[in-house]
């Protein structure tokens, strides 16, 4: 195939062909999962024989219908607080202005990374809300300030939180970024849950506390503090579910882990807020705030940071295809079957994370070598060699900014495995079975002299091997017993077992 | 403590000793009256503690010892920069402690903290592990003694008690900063007396910078006591260090970096710098001639480090050109110096995800657009090409005149910014060529600057020098003086140049020869001073009896070029170029330190001049068809282990000299930036279009 392109010369001036190799990498992971049905169906020629069907698990009918509640919910409070708050008038303005102004900035400096990455984009803005509930809870308790008392006491709060966060969302709505307004609904929410209960307490239920008792205010405090973050919680593994996400239980499992250290700091900082301005009046809103925005900027130039890494990975992996030395897509393709097999082998989020990372750069030490290796494949090499490109690949994954440990997994890649961190073994066995199926799916693989108009590889693909690499691949079951051969030494056993266990999986799927 | 030199022991015992006498009251009053009772009282001297100063003490001791324990297990260690004392995230507790204990209490606070945590030699700049635990007790209750004094001399603790936020502000401020000036001190104290790397009293700027953050948890401390004296209590204020430990947790011991390209840049570069060491050298160098330029354009400082950047990185499509390719030794044909000019979009490919790198990527893909519209990769013209391009593809084309490559030994500054100056118009934009003769007046330039990464030490704090260092204040002076350091410095002048500057020889394909100027290491001797310099255009007969003769101490031609660059001081030159302070580097650089980090696998790849087409390759060609017989000759052995000789490809239509840098010391990249001007000038009668 590799020679097909390259015989074309006609082709129409391909200056895109970098992007070109980007793209065909991506339709040809997709079409990797198709399996060949589709040739088969062309050789039978007649009837089609009835190509599996890929659908992804089916979301249960009542999820959609459980997100537009839960959007109707937030919409319904919003304005009944709204309205209520407007007709009452607004006790301790002051107050009230202040919290407002410190929710609008946290959401007008918010993290600027797509929320799959980012839990809390704007933990200063959540801060400031829950501080405002949690100060309902301190006056509640007697203190000094006038606050939010009496049976519409939540409406204040949530009216207050509403409006300041959607203020705080016209700056970057304004700069074309995009608004979210799933998190301002579950901000909402939470938000009532807390006041509700705060109001439970205090407002001469059955329930209600004796006012007064300040030693009990700060347990209680944390209570509710932490039954808004829960209620956050919930309602975030509640829209993931229904994105169609897997059951609910392990979604919601993995939201808390997500949350535990935000969720501990915002808990803490939002009631430090309330007790400081319950003892000190106003005063003590600049006094907290001025060390909380300056946090909330820290953490938006880190997911600035974290992000501009990420795409360096991104960049990296694709320098070894622009530069023709491995097939576009293989190191998307490893990334992806190495966090399977990575979660095949139970292991937590972060490890996840590495071995994705260091999937993507495992082949960057290549761009060192004369002439491309055929298809990229490092397995078939003396252990010198692959050892140094893999010293190479490590020294570039240490200048990205990445954990050292996706460093230290690409420049370990090719030691034997007793020597290698799990991330290390882990991507040796998936490129390995990777290059000895000869990565299936892979498209052709781009000719940079064919936009040249040329025949000749002056220094192009190195084809000529391309055949060769492929007459030598074999099938998966083939590939698997080459890596049970050298499971010995080199490949990891129980990584073997897993991978095995996943193609498996993925063919009868 | 036996490693440690006489005077640093001197120093931490003292520093012990002057701690233990601050927290004597503390430690041999008898408890007395509750502590709410009269405040005043325990605030008027260094005598009495009351009884009930016993609880917060220690209450807070734990709670610093807490947040220490947290912070050990950060992800980030505790590996500081070895320049500056480490960033103590846990510092609100100890002032929390200093606004609310007398002095000699809270000079107690922070001991059981420090000496739990994990012993860090590098506190010290070195020595044992007993030492700088030590060393940071004292250091810490000092310097919280000092802040807990200097609180109770603004009349904080009455404030305090009075609940009275915004006039405990002033004296809380204070006392933080005071804090953080001790704490400073002392540890450049400790360092000097310590000596060895980070050594000395360092900048007082530098010194008010590191107490700013300072400033900060002066703020969070206020909390703190202000919430141990509401109704609430201890637990209260407790609660303020979640957040704190969190933070801590997160953000490591340094603060965060303050921009967010700076690992992009650096990954980048290294990937580069595995495929062709010159370019990366050639990178930097262009940044920095980059901002040398835009500093005299006057552009605002943000723009100083996208041109930066740019300058940087312009050349990272190479990492798209086929290796073989950028290492050929013969002519290029057409199709393959088309791959090569597509290296503009392979940059462009590769950075276009980035989002940081958005401004260079203009100058990445535009530089080598020509102002009158026949560059390449869109022929752009004119005012169409991009700023941050027109500056890099002025600054790409000095630095390529001014180093040496395989083939041809670098030009002196002057005669560079002539050539400079004969293709303003139309090949550069005449004002950044203006501006960087003015700089160049101004500053003088150090070529074959290398920077600490390529000389073989890629530290992260190395790299964060040459890269965080947006500022260049300009490389002044003792251009002349470098070189002197290195024998086969690269400012020698260039006789074998003279075959580049060859446009129409009858060849007109025979373009730089790597053959010619040499290998600079093979060339040692003034092989290529002897020699005529074939077809010489008009400036470089005007240069070559100017340079007659020179010796290899290439000061005196330099002294010739630049009026003042003798004058600077050589730390003004490291100030002002992060590149600046190894320049005498450079002849170990291109030595064997090079390959510092290579296995001797590597070997096969290096080409070392002393081979044997490296040896011919000093020679100078006479004639043309000698020229063409070598090429076909290096075409023929091909591989990795030729040495020297890369023939140029013909000089197409554009003028781009085709020259596929070959491997031979140093390892060259392509010059494919930009024709030396004298022949781009004098090609234009003679289009020719494929040589």
């Amino acid at each position: 195939m590799a020679r097909a392109d390259a015989s074309a010369p006609d082709q129409p001036a391909r200056r895109t062909a970098p992007g070109a190799a980007d793209g065909r990498g991506e339709r040809g992971s997709r079409h990797e999962r198709r399996p060949a049905h589709t040739a088969e169906r062309q050789r039978a020629g007649g009837a089609p024989a009835p190509a599996p069907v890929h659908v992804s698990v089916p979301v249960p009918v009542p999820a959609p219908l459980l997100v537009f509640a839960a959007y109707g919910a937030a919409l319904a409070l919003s304005v009944a607080a709204l309205g209520l708050t407007a007709r009452r008038g607004v006790e301790a303005p002051g107050t009230a202005l202040a919290f407002g102004a410190l929710i609008a900035v946290g959401e007008a400096v918010r993290c600027r990374v797509a929320p799959a990455r980012c839990r809390e984009p704007a933990p200063l803005a959540t801060t400031g809300a829950l501080g405002y509930v949690a100060l309902g809870e301190v006056a509640g308790a007697g203190g000094e300030v006038a606050q939010v008392t009496g049976p519409f006491g939540w409406a204040q709060a949530v009216a207050v939180v509403v409006a300041a966060s959607l203020a705080g969302l016209v700056p970057p709505v304004a700069l074309g970024q995009p608004a979210h307004p799933e998190r301002v609904a579950r901000r909402v929410l939470a938000v009532a849950c807390a006041a509700l209960g705060c109001q439970l307490l205090h407002s001469g239920t059955p329930l209600g506390l004796p006012v007064g008792v300040e030693s009990l205010v700060v347990p209680c405090l944390l209570a509710l503090l932490g039954l808004a973050l829960l209620s956050e919680a919930a309602l975030a593994a509640l829209f993931a579910w229904a994105r169609g996400g897997g059951p609910y239980a392990a979604l919601l499992g993995t939201e808390l882990r997500a949350r535990r250290v935000v969720g501990a700091a915002v808990g803490a900082a939002s009631g430090v807020l309330a007790l400081a301005v319950g003892t000190a009046g106003e005063w003590a809103l600049p006094l907290c705030g001025v060390p909380l925005l300056l946090a909330q900027l820290a953490v938006r130039r880190r997911a600035a940071g974290r992000e501009a890494d990420r795409q360096t990975v991104a960049s990296l992996a694709r320098a070894t295809e622009i530069a023709g030395y491995t097939p576009p897509g293989h190191a998307r393709r490893v990334a992806r079957l190495g966090r399977s097999v990575g979660r095949e082998l139970g292991l937590s989020g972060r490890a996840l994370a590495v071995i994705e990372d260091a999937a993507l750069l495992h082949d960057v030490g290549q761009l060192s070598l004369v002439d491309p290796y055929p298809a990229g494949a490092t397995e078939p090499l003396p252990a010198s060699e692959a050892r140094r490109i893999a010293r190479l690949g490590g020294a570039v994954a240490r200048q990205t900014g990445m954990p050292a440990e996706v460093a230290d997994a690409v420049e370990r890649q090719a030691a034997p495995y007793r020597e290698q961190p799990l991330p290390a073994r882990v991507i040796r066995v998936v490129n390995a079975y990777a290059d000895l199926t000869g990565d299936p799916g892979a498209p052709s693989r781009r000719e940079p002299t064919g936009v040249c108009g040329t025949g000749e590889r002056a220094g192009g693909r190195a084809g000529r091997d391309g055949d060769e690499g492929r007459a030598a691949a074999g099938g998966s079951s083939w590939a698997l017993g080459r890596l049970w051969e050298g499971s010995e030494r080199e490949y990891d056993p129980e990584v073997v077992a897993a991978l095995a266990r996943v193609v498996r999986r993925d063919a009868d799927a | 403590m036996r490693t440690l030199p006489q005077s640093a022991r001197l120093y931490i015992v003292g520093a012990v000793c002057a701690a233990a006498f601050c927290a004597a009251p503390a430690l041999v009053t008898a408890p007395s009256a509750a502590l709410g009772a009269d405040v005043a009282e325990p605030f008027t001297g260094p005598g009495g503690v009351g009884a009930d100063a016993w609880f917060p003490t220690a209450l807070l001791a734990l709670g610093y010892a807490g947040c220490r324990a947290a912070l050990r297990r950060s992800p980030h260690g505790t590996t500081a920069p070895a320049s500056r004392p480490p960033f103590d995230w846990c510092s609100p507790a100890l002032l929390a402690g200093a606004f609310l204990l007398p002095p000699a209490a809270a000079a107690l606070v922070p001991v059981p903290g420090a000496l739990i945590g994990r012993a860090a030699p590098a506190e010290l700049g070195g020595g044992p592990a007993t030492a700088s635990r030590g060393w940071r007790a004292a250091r810490l209750a000092l310097a919280t003694y000092g802040s807990a004094a200097a609180f109770a001399a603004l009349g904080g603790p009455a404030a305090l008690a009075a609940a009275d936020l915004p006039r405990a502000l002033l004296p809380a401020t204070g006392a933080a900063l005071a804090y953080g000036l001790l704490q400073a001190g002392l540890d450049r104290g400790a360092r000097a007396a310590v000596g060895g790397r980070g050594a000395g009293w360092g900048r007082p700027r530098d010194l008010c910078g590191s107490c700013a953050p300072y400033a900060v948890h002066g703020l969070v401390g206020l909390v703190m006591a202000l919430l141990w004296h509401s109704p609430y209590g201890p637990p209260a204020a407790l609660l303020v260090l979640v957040p704190i430990s969190v933070a801590g947790w997160a953000f490591g011991p340094r603060a965060p970096e303050r921009a967010t390209h700076h690992a992009a840049v650096r990954a980048l570069v290294q990937a580069v710098d595995l495929k062709d060491r010159y370019t990366r050298g050639h990178g930097e160098r262009v940044g920095a001639a980059s901002v040398l330029i835009a500093r005299e354009l006057g552009m605002a400082a943000e723009r100083l480090e996208v041109l930066r950047v740019a300058g940087v990185l312009h050349d990272v499509g190479k990492l798209g050109v086929p290796t073989r390719l950028l290492r050929k030794n013969g002519p290029l044909t057409p199709q393959e110096r088309c791959v090569i000019e597509l290296h503009p979009e392979h940059g462009d490919a590769m950075v276009r995800d980035i989002a940081c790198l958005a401004e260079a990527r203009s100058a990445i893909l535009h530089h080598h657009e020509r102002l009158d519209g026949s560059g390449y990769p869109h022929g752009l013209a004119g005012r169409d090409i991009p700023e941050v391009a027109r500056v890099v593809a002025v600054a790409d084309a000095f630095d390529a005149m001014t180093s040496t490559r395989s083939y041809r030994r670098a030009r002196p500054v002057s005669v560079a910014v002539e050539e400079l100056r004969r293709c303003a118009g139309s090949q550069f934009d005449p004002r950044m060529v203006r501006a960087l003769a003015r700089a160049l007046d101004r500053h003088g330039w150090q070529p074959e600057a290398v920077t600490p990464e390529v000389a073989g030490a890629s530290g992260a704090d190395g790299s964060r020098a040459a890269d965080g260092t947006g500022e260049c204040d300009g490389a002044t002076g003792a251009a002349c003086g470098v070189p002197d350091a290195a024998p086969a410095s690269g400012t020698a002048p260039v006789r074998g140049a003279a075959s580049e500057v060859a446009p129409d020889a009858a060849s007109a394909g025979a373009r730089e020869r790597a053959g010619d100027g040499g290998t600079a290491r093979a060339a040692a001797d003034d092989r290529d001073d002897a020699g005529a310099p074939h077809d010489a255009g008009a400036p470089h007969d005007a240069g070559a009896p100017h340079d007659a003769g020179a010796p290899h101490d290439a000061g005196a031609p330099h002294e010739d070029e630049a009026s003042h660059e003798a004058d600077a001081s050589h730390d003004r030159v490291g100030a002002a170029y992060p590149g600046a302070a190894y320049g005498g580097a450079y002849a170990s650089a291109y030595g064997a330190a090079y390959d510092a980090d290579c296995d001797a696998e590597d070997a096969t790849e290096r080409v070392w001049p002393g081979g044997e087409l490296g040896a011919r390759s000093g020679e100078l060609w006479p004639t043309d068809e000698e020229r063409e017989a070598f090429s076909g000759v290096a075409g023929e052995r091909g591989g990795p282990a030729v040495g020297g000789g890369a023939a140029p490809g013909p000089a197409g239509a554009r003028g781009v000299p085709e020259l596929s840098g070959d491997l031979s010391f140093p390892r060259a990249g392509a010059l494919r930036s930009v024709a030396a001007p004298a022949h781009a000038a004098r090609r234009a009668p003679h289009t020719d279009g494929q040589g």
